[in-house]
């Protein structure tokens, strides 16, 4: 199982930050996915096991995508937006 | 009990190790390699490893 975000471009000027926040994107639908199938009726141990294991994974890439030098890369984007008349 | 899943945990993690140094590899391959998104995978591939690491020790 692999989800992708929309191919549309992001309003974002930092090319770094625009694939990052992709990412960020694609890992949020994985995330929901593991949840929905974790609400599955009759799941066997086995594919119980499964799903908590790449959510294990899922929170890690997230808890370090997120870090601080991404939030500066936001915050950064947000500098760089032009000042409105 | 139960320890065991933690070898799937573990499965994933390596997964996403790989998928990180495919990504490496790819951006690294462009004429002007973005440093910061490789420093960024770089960063999250030590993370899965640490979280390796973890799983490894509860599985014993």
């Amino acid at each position: 199982m692999n989800m992708q975000i929309s191919d549309r471009s992001l309003a974002i000027r930092s090319s770094t930050l625009s694939t990052l926040i992709a990412e960020l994107g694609t890992e949020c639908s994985k995330v929901q996915a593991l949840i929905n199938q974790l609400q599955l009726p009759s799941l066997t141990t086995n594919q119980q096991a499964e799903i908590l294991g790449e959510l294990l994974a899922a929170t890690v890439h997230l808890h370090t995508h997120c870090d601080a030098d991404f939030q500066s890369l936001i915050a950064q984007e947000m500098e760089n937006l032009p000042d409105e008349e | 009990m139960g320890k065991k899943h933690h070898k799937k945990a573990i499965d994933s993690l390596t997964q996403r190790i790989q998928e990180h140094q495919e990504k490496i590899r790819l951006e690294s391959e462009k004429d002007l390699p973005d440093e910061g998104l490789i420093k960024h995978w770089e960063k999250e591939i030590r993370a899965f490893e640490k979280a390796i690491q973890q799983a490894r020790k509860r599985l014993e």
